[in-house]
């Protein structure tokens, strides 16, 4: 019978699949709930996947020097899923994907669970970090301070600033849809 | 209100990514960092092209280009097929025990015990008849044990005579099969059982719930060990017959292997070789296989310094591969194709020891015997 090698490529030491067990376990873990953080702050399910995958990757290079990767690679989603363009630009690589057929695994939200994200968003920046970090990443409050480098004290304000915000807005929804 | 209504929110975030593959994604990665990579060193490349290009033009001097680098052969192979020896029916379990290799096989249902110091092996004894097709064998040094499922026993065989000495009922569905620890254990789907066989009295000693869909079972570290697919591992303490669960996230559909001071499990869920501390039940490291296409993990074991890990694919002519895993480093440091399923079957079973490793089934009513390399 014929033996040869299986066409898997040359061993990468850079590659994930051949990293240590460490970052591997902690993407495993990680991921969807890294995709959730960065749909919830981008609003796109074209997005999201990208939006983690460059924080993973980023994290991916400085492993070795990363003490906290769970709120670091938090940080970078944070930051990056608020950028605008940048989003356009991961959009229309996601739209050039599902034209070749290959569309994102993330799934629609149901309208009255996307209308609660749109709210979010529509908070100043800071504040809809905070609510996003506390629900969707259920970060206790010094974990929020540590990944956003803020005052513990400035978190609890921003969150209790934003869920009044955030009461009366879809209050307000509600009451238009009713009427 | 808020409250509930953020919750929901929360709620349907998660559902929305729960079809998204973290392997799958994991694997992209890689490919996204080569890709940058040669993107990087084709750049890079290119403006040094373009300096060369512009020194030479401007002294004149026209050197030839260096030759290509000559990429050699590939040194991961784990191992090498030294021998292919037939069997007039289907190898379905094996086993290495001192210096015998056993084979338990169907069309006809059997059991044979070969010599493995010899090249080519040398068959010991006549083929020993069981009373049904067999699914696994364990083999210790006073017996060998076999599962026959389908008439809900555990045969019993004497190495000395190489005589079936006993068949003891199980129960219905009997699945998984270890031997240690002063008993032989079986693991029952029916009612998510494990049961205890006294050795000395070939009887049933003990039922011991352990949870639903019970499979592959093993004994490592003092304590035995049996693979709950939705669940992650269960654990029983032969001194008092009671059984607990380790609960291990996206495990454990499997196989199980002990060696090396370590539990692992053949993780057909996400395609990784899960390794536990058998003392503390944690998971110490989650192997990934490197794959051609779908194939998962479907057999284990260790010995000869590694662990050696088979496959399984559901598409036709997908490749069979053997994985070596390295026990200290954690790490992939071999595959070997064993030809694609459409050479008649799928490795069904796979042993280490006596200088060799040993797989059943890659090609039809065959075991390959392989170096190490």
């Amino acid at each position: 019978m014929p033996v040869v090698q299986a066409d898997v490529g040359p061993i990468d030491p850079l590659d994930p699949t051949a990293e240590s067990e460490g970052f591997e376990a902690f993407y495993l873990r990680e991921y969807q709930a890294v995709v959730r953080l960065a749909y919830a702050l981008s609003g796109s399910r074209l997005a999201a996947e990208d939006i983690a995958q460059e924080a993973f990757l980023r994290a991916f290079r400085d492993w070795e020097h990363i003490r906290h990767p769970s709120a670091w690679v938090r940080k970078v989603v944070v930051r990056r899923a608020g950028r605008t363009t940048h989003r356009w630009l991961l959009e229309a690589g996601a739209l050039a994907r599902l034209l070749a057929g290959r569309g994102p695994a993330v799934a629609e939200l149901p309208e009255q669970d996307a209308e609660v994200w749109r709210a979010v968003r529509a908070l100043p920046r800071r504040q809809a970090q905070v609510i996003a970090l506390r629900y969707v990443a259920d970060a206790p409050v010094a974990e929020i301070a540590q990944t956003l480098g803020m005052a513990e004290g400035t978190v609890k304000a921003q969150l209790h600033r934003a869920r009044q915000t955030l009461a009366t807005r879809l209050a307000t929804a509600r009451e238009d849809d009713h009427a | 209100m808020l409250e509930e209504r953020l919750a929901r929110a929360v709620g349907a975030l998660e559902r929305s990514v729960a079809e998204v593959d973290a392997l799958q994604r994991l694997q992209d990665l890689g490919r996204r960092r080569r890709r940058q990579r040669i993107t990087t060193t084709v750049l890079a490349l290119a403006v040094a092209v373009a300096v060369l290009a512009g020194v030479v033009v401007a002294v004149g001097i026209v050197r030839g280009a260096d030759p290509p680098p000559v990429v050699g052969p590939d040194p991961t192979a784990p191992a090498r097929v030294v021998e292919t020896f037939d069997l007039f029916g289907d190898p379905a379990a094996i086993a290495v025990q001192a210096d015998d290799l056993w084979v338990a096989g169907t069309n006809p249902t059997w059991v044979t015990r070969w010599v493995t110091p010899t090249n080519p092996l040398t068959r010991q004894t006549p083929t020993i008849a069981l009373p049904a097709p067999p699914t696994r064998l364990a083999a210790a040094e006073d017996a060998v044990w076999v599962l026959t499922p389908a008439d809900n026993r555990v045969v019993r065989i004497d190495p000395a005579t190489n005589q079936v000495v006993a068949t003891i009922r199980v129960g219905r569905a009997p699945s998984g099969l270890a031997v240690g620890a002063g008993a032989v254990w079986v693991s029952r789907r029916s009612d998510g059982a494990v049961v205890r066989i006294d050795p000395a009295a070939n009887r049933v000693v003990a039922t011991i719930p352990v949870g639903p869909a019970p499979g592959a079972m093993t004994v490592a570290g003092g304590v035995v060990w049996v693979a709950l697919p939705q669940r992650g591992l269960g654990q029983i303490d032969p001194a008092s017959n009671r059984s607990t669960v380790v609960d291990v996230p996206g495990c454990c559909a499997g196989e199980l292997a002990a060696g090396k001071g370590a539990l692992w499990v053949a993780n057909r869920g996400d395609g990784s070789l899960v390794r536990v501390d058998p003392g503390t039940g944690r998971v110490a490291a989650r192997v990934l296989l490197p794959r051609t296409t779908d194939q998962r993990p479907h057999q284990v074991a260790v010995g000869e310094g590694a662990v050696w890990v088979t496959s399984a694919s559901p598409r036709r002519d997908a490749a069979n591969l053997l994985w070596r895993v390295d026990p200290a480093s954690n790490q992939v440091t071999g595959t070997l194709d064993l030809g694609p399923t459409s050479a008649g079957g799928i490795p069904n079973s796979v042993a280490a020891g006596n200088g060799a490793v040993w797989v059943g089934g890659a090609t039809k009513g065959s075991i390959h015997r392989l170096e190490p390399g």
